[in-house]
């Protein structure tokens, strides 16, 4: 009756390591026109001769080697911020793994998502429109939702006008790759992006559209963003506006994520409109009640 | 406490328990009264089958007093028994697990409980016993004998016209605590037979009564504190300068610091040997407590600790090497990963994760014992079986739930904590405000516009080319400036703190706290991947606290004027609550990975033996 014995070593060891996989490209070949990725070759062959160093870096990262990750917190396997940490020089060597070479070592499941995500993010960080092919193919080709994502905030974060018309076709195609569209998108905070994202929120009707509408408007309207860059445009008061017109249309079970976003964004003008809307004829009480909680939430998050 | 065979007859009676005799559920007829003075007005009589348990709480048997109603489990009423999951043989095992008494102090777990004496039982008068279906499983039964206890068997077990007459005394004990498949209550029932009766014969008398095993409480950060713990491993660098400033925090305040010595191998997992050990001491173990009256009006209680469910984290182990012992016990709730299934995320059952809000009183509602807080986030979650525990447990529910989807980790800690305060309540809510930070570092600049070049974070970096976080370091440190005009992580901040405001709109509302009893703890966050949220500047609200001190992680803000702006900014905050506030280096070992102080310790409390826990409607 005494409590079974403790799991052998061998059997801890199993748990605590994922099964691994060869060694193998990020990308599937097909991902990147044959053109572009002859191209992309060239340029790799080039950068690796001038800096091997920033390639050789690539080959051992502390976030996807479990003996490392398992000593987080999370115990999961994070590598975005070691890779951005390599700064603008690792343009290269990321686009390397991350479509054409693979990454060097073994990895499971999880960690070759891991790579595929922070690869993505970190050539997000720089902004850096060569990096363009890679990342629409990465958009286009990657199955899982999380890489999908970070593909799409990288290339909304290039912010051209081709980018935000690429987006919002694929957001207005919708499915996964749709969602992940209109959140990436909010990675581009011009003011055209939010009323492309604040249009779309006025004609969607489905919770998961309506929230990956939400967190796009939260980052392209966001107003802390405009003073980091010391700008101001219409973008916080268009975002605010359209995710105060879906709040009040909005089910229970979506408005917290309308809350969040409305919150997120900070325009200034938010409390008054939100107070408009409270005194707007005929409100039913679930309307009423959740206006009152927003503009509590909104009275608390002013300056100090 | 009870001591055994020292049952006081009690010669008082109570109308109340009286009048309600006729309301039990014996159902025998009547029999002699107890002995003791003559009373004003003859009582009632009791019924000849009578089955005896501590039904008014007080720690003692008394005939009259504990009948009344005795069938039946209120908050206002009813017995209580225990989980015995201390050690009091000391053979690294629960005692309840096994099928013996260990010994005087182990009979000290039991509640009793007795066969009132029937002295004019008929001769072939047989007794038996009987648990309801959904105790029987996890509830024990010991009968007193002349040299110790004896497992009863409900099956078998049978007494005699001679133990009738007499009266037996029994003890009584539960494996577990009350979990997902059993609510907590017990139903004994005593029905007494001719013995050449036939089966379906009527009984010569009946009688049942109702238990509830006692909870497993939390223990809350107001309680007096006794012994704080560390995961200690001299020889790794960024241990030892933790450790021993948490050393040095706590022998200024004379407080006793627990090593759990994280290289010992059976705390060490594959990873932990390749690489430093475990050293979330936070998240491994959980204290709590659970207790029954004792016999001077106060509880007969033991602390309870819970271990995480993950059977991969060795240092687990510790829980039940070191700290399983008399009167020190220890559960631990896991499930299998298929059990668990697709969705199951083990840093969701690490115990940062798992809060209580101290004691306070909402319009509707008073939560005597704190109420349990713990982060969900949607399509992950934690290990079933210890949530169905949690859940099960109620005298600090119902839960709140607190939406920790957005955090890279998923801990409630990261964002919010509880210290003690001069107020009414007794108590503040601490909760992160990257808002404030923000405001703080655009106030340094105002102030002085050369700032806007001062290093945060100076001389600190993320990973090492060896030992633990092993990986390519990279730096940082950057300036105010840089911070400030970061567009990208500006946003991620503003969406952070609107995340906190929905939660704190969540806390307030629950636990009836005004905005005033709120102190916001400023530091940025950062984006560590998949638009997850990680603490960029180390967390202060991440902090242990005992008794009236706390320590905070030595934030590496700004130096101005020779000293850190966000630790002088922290002191003036805590210390007018009348805390005493340390700083202790934790960068290397817990920020760059994930977690902060509070991650890294934990605290054993006093256990508040005024308790009442059975008085708390669930």
């Amino acid at each position: 009756m005494k409590r079974a014995s403790l799991c052998s070593a061998a059997l801890c060891a199993l748990l605590a390591f994922p099964s691994v996989a060869l060694a193998s490209p990020l990308l599937p070949d097909t991902a990147l026109a044959p053109q572009a990725r002859r191209a992309l070759a060239e340029q790799v062959r080039a950068e690796r001769a001038s800096h091997p160093e920033l390639f050789q870096r690539l080959r051992s990262l502390g976030g996807v080697r479990p003996e490392v990750y398992l000593r987080t917190r999370a115990q999961r396997p994070a590598v975005t911020r070691e890779l951005q940490a390599l700064g603008p020089g690792a343009l290269f060597p990321m686009l390397d793994v991350l479509a054409l070479s693979g990454y060097p070592q073994a990895l499971g499941a999880e960690e070759t998502v891991t790579l595929q995500v922070g690869l993505l993010e970190a050539l997000g960080a720089l902004q850096d429109r060569r990096a363009q092919p890679a990342l629409r193919g990465a958009f286009e080709a990657l199955t899982d939702p999380a890489a999908v994502g970070a593909a799409a905030r990288a290339l909304g974060g290039l912010c051209t006008d081709d980018e935000v018309a690429y987006l919002t076709t694929a957001g207005a195609r919708g499915g996964m790759r749709g969602l992940a569209a209109w959140e990436g998108l909010g990675a581009c905070r011009r003011v055209e992006a939010v009323r492309v994202l604040a249009d779309a929120l006025d004609r969607a009707t489905d919770r998961d559209t309506m929230e990956a509408l939400a967190r796009g408007l939260s980052d392209a309207g966001s107003t802390w963003a405009r003073a980091a860059r010391g700008q101001t445009d219409d973008g916080p008061s268009v975002a605010a506006r359209a995710l105060l017109r879906a709040f009040l249309r909005a089910d229970a079970a979506t408005r917290p994520e309308l809350q969040v976003a409305l919150s997120a964004v900070g325009a200034p003008e938010t409390p008054q409109l939100v107070a408009e809307a409270r005194r707007a004829p005929n409100l039913d009480a679930s309307t009423q009640r959740a206006l009152e909680s927003l503009e509590r939430v909104l009275r608390r998050s002013r300056p100090r | 406490m009870k001591r055994p065979g020292t049952f006081p007859m009690e010669a008082r009676w109570s109308l109340l328990a009286a009048l309600s005799v006729g309301a039990c559920g014996g159902d025998a007829p009547p029999a002699a009264t107890d002995a003791g003075p003559p009373p004003m007005e003859a009582p009632p009589p009791l019924p000849s089958v009578r089955l005896l348990v501590d039904t008014n709480r007080n720690g003692v048997l008394e005939s009259r007093p504990d009948f009344a109603d005795h069938g039946a489990w209120t908050p206002a009423h009813g017995a209580v028994f225990m989980a015995n999951v201390d050690d009091d043989d000391r053979d690294h095992a629960v005692d309840a697990l096994d099928d013996a008494v260990n010994g005087d102090n182990d009979a000290l777990d039991l509640a009793r409980v007795r066969v009132e004496p029937w002295p004019e039982a008929p001769t072939g008068a047989v007794g038996r016993l009987a648990l309801s279906e959904g105790a029987a499983a996890t509830v024990k039964l010991y009968r007193r004998t002349d040299g110790g206890w004896a497992r009863w068997d409900f099956a078998a077990g049978t007494l005699s016209d001679a133990e009738l007459r007499a009266g037996v005394e029994f003890g009584i004990e539960a494996t577990d605590f009350a979990t997902q498949r059993w609510d907590g209550m017990a139903e004994l029932s005593l029905t007494v037979t001719r013995g050449d009766a036939a089966a379906d014969a009527a009984p010569l008398g009946t009688d049942r009564v109702a238990l509830k095993v006692a909870p497993w409480v939390i223990m809350n950060p107001l309680e007096e504190a006794y012994r704080v713990f560390v995961v200690d491993a001299q020889r790794y660098r960024p241990v030892r300068l933790f450790v021993n400033d948490l050393d040095a925090a706590t022998q200024a305040d004379g407080m006793e610091l627990f090593r759990i010595d994280g290289l010992n191998p059976m705390y060490r997992s594959a990873s932990d040997r390749l690489m430093g050990p475990d050293v979330w001491a936070q998240d491994i173990m959980e204290f709590g407590w659970t207790g029954i009256p004792g016999p001077d009006g106060t509880l007969h209680a033991m602390p309870v600790v819970l271990r995480t469910p993950p059977t991969m984290r060795a240092i687990g182990r510790f829980t039940e090497q070191e700290l399983l012992g008399p009167d020190f016990g220890y559960t631990w709730k896991h499930t299998t990963r298929t059990a668990n299934g697709a969705g199951w995320d083990p840093s969701l059952d690490s115990f940062g994760n798992l809060e209580i809000a101290p004691p306070h009183r909402t319009p509707t509602r008073d939560y005597p014992l704190g109420r349990t807080l713990y982060g969900t986030a949607e399509r992950r979650f934690p290990d079933r079986d210890l949530q169905g525990f949690l859940d099960a447990q109620g005298v600090q529910g119902p839960p709140v739930h607190l939406d920790t989807s957005w955090l890279h980790v998923g801990h409630i800690d990261e964002f919010l904590s509880f210290v003690p305060a001069p107020s009414p309540r007794g108590w503040r809510m601490l909760l992160a405000s990257p808002r404030l930070a923000r405001e703080l570092l655009e106030g340094i600049v105002r102030e002085n516009p050369a700032h806007a070049n001062t290093l945060m974070f100076e001389g600190q970096s993320f990973f090492y080319l060896t030992g633990a976080m092993e990986g390519q370091p990279y730096p940082a440190q950057r300036t105010i400036a840089s911070l400030l005009r970061d567009e990208a992580l500006n946003a991620f901040n503003q969406r952070v703190q609107a995340r906190i405001d929905a939660q704190r709109e969540i806390l307030q509302r629950e636990l009836g706290v005004a905005d005033d009893e709120i102190t916001e703890v400023p530091f940025l966050w950062s984006n560590i991947e998949r638009n997850l949220a990680g603490a960029l500047m180390p967390g202060t609200v991440n902090l242990l606290v005992y008794n009236r001190s706390v320590v905070l992680p030595r934030p590496h803000g700004a130096f101005l004027r020779d000293t850190d702006f966000f630790e002088d900014d922290m002191i003036a905050r805590l210390s007018p609550l009348g805390l005493t506030v340390h700083f202790a280096e934790q960068w290397d070992i817990l920020h760059a990975a994930e977690g902060e102080v509070h991650c890294g310790t934990n605290a054993l409390r006093r256990i508040p033996l005024q308790s009442r826990w059975w008085e708390v409607a669930p």
